[in-house]
């Protein structure tokens, strides 16, 4: 993506308190960010919501975000923190398990019936994993970061992330084996 | 273990499907909440600036405070305790003590049950108790050595006194 900022203009916008990297944070973060928070809380609409909130909280708190010696993971951080107040909320603890919506659609090549079926059977799979190995899957299928990238932005290593991947993609594998018999 | 084709097989499932980024209308209203956010007047918080000064002072406060501790728990039981002072007077508080190593001789763990006046009581009762001693004169043994009888000693030299800590036990 050529039209995606660098994170030395976002790093030069905020240390000018310019309002303009707002946009440069979304443009860069945005996809990744939103992907990340589907996979936590299992939700599209939730995701979204918290996305929101996110930004809302980047702009309230941006002296610190200039202070930040890895901003990508710093944005991470600040969103495993948000859902993970989210769910401590009380409203949200006493919503019911709703089953997972990811908001996976088919891709265009696939645009049929059949394939909006699969993509709700897949957002069906995806959403019985563990949010650690889902938000891996997210970012690395969906968003196309490689293990080094989710490893900083997740705060774990690159052969964790690699493991939780294998992982996932085996219980799918068994997933999808057992729905299709 | 699974196999890298059975890996893949489900990778290119996972492929046939996207997951949809932020909508052109969510980015607008996520956009201007945060621009609305970002022109309200954030003080920077006065912890955050001094935050470097106020975490080695902590920091130092620690370190003291885990001195001031052990020194509590583990020094000061180790250091010999003073004599208290009724037991250093002991010597002056006794009227007319002719014995300047009496107070000396005391023991802290036995003055501190005692007071200076009940030191006092005793040792007049053990002055006394030497006085009716009698003054006789016992024939010393003969030296061999020189071959020649010793002067006659006092009786008092040879008494067994004892001394004045089983006195004060009893």
């Amino acid at each position: 993506m050529a039209d995606t900022p660098s994170e030395q203009a976002i790093q030069r916008a905020l240390a000018a308190d310019d309002p303009a990297a707002l946009e440069l944070l979304w443009q860069r973060y945005s996809g990744m960010l939103q992907a990340y928070l589907i996979g936590l809380t299992g939700s599209h609409t939730e995701g979204e919501d918290m996305l929101q909130e996110l930004f809302v909280q980047i702009a309230r708190r941006r002296h610190k975000l200039r202070a930040a010696r890895n901003l990508q993971a710093y944005l991470f951080a600040m969103a495993r923190n948000l859902a993970r107040s989210f769910a401590r909320r009380p409203a949200r603890r006493e919503q019911p398990v709703a089953p997972a919506d990811l908001g996976l659609v088919p891709a265009p090549e696939a645009a049929t019936a059949n394939g909006a079926e699969m993509a709700a059977a897949l957002a069906r799979a995806l959403g019985g994993l563990p949010p650690e190995q889902r938000t891996v899957v997210l970012l690395k299928v969906y968003r196309e970061l490689t293990f080094e990238e989710i490893g900083t932005a997740l705060a774990i290593s690159p052969h964790t992330a690699a493991s939780r991947y294998r992982y996932a993609l085996g219980k799918l594998k068994q997933w999808m084996e057992g729905s299709s018999r | 273990m699974k196999s890298e084709s059975d890996l893949a097989a489900t990778e290119a499932r996972l492929h046939a499907c996207v997951l949809p980024g932020p909508t052109p209308a969510a980015a607008a209203q996520t956009l201007a909440a945060a621009r609305a956010a970002w022109t309200q007047p954030v003080a920077e918080p006065l912890l955050l600036a001094w935050r470097p000064c106020l975490l080695r002072l902590a920091a130092a406060a620690i370190v003291v405070a885990c001195g001031l501790l052990a020194n509590q728990l583990l020094i000061a039981p180790c250091r010999p305790q003073a004599v208290p002072a009724a037991v250093t007077n002991v010597a002056s508080a006794v009227p007319g003590d002719p014995d300047a190593s009496f107070g000396p001789r005391v023991l802290p763990a036995i003055a501190t049950r005692l007071d200076a006046g009940e030191l006092a009581r005793q040792w007049r009762e053990r002055q006394a108790l030497i006085q009716q001693v009698p003054q006789t004169v016992v024939p010393a043994p003969f030296d061999h050595q020189t071959g020649l009888d010793p002067a006659p000693q006092p009786a008092l030299a040879r008494y067994p006194v004892r001394p004045l800590s089983e006195g004060v036990r009893a």
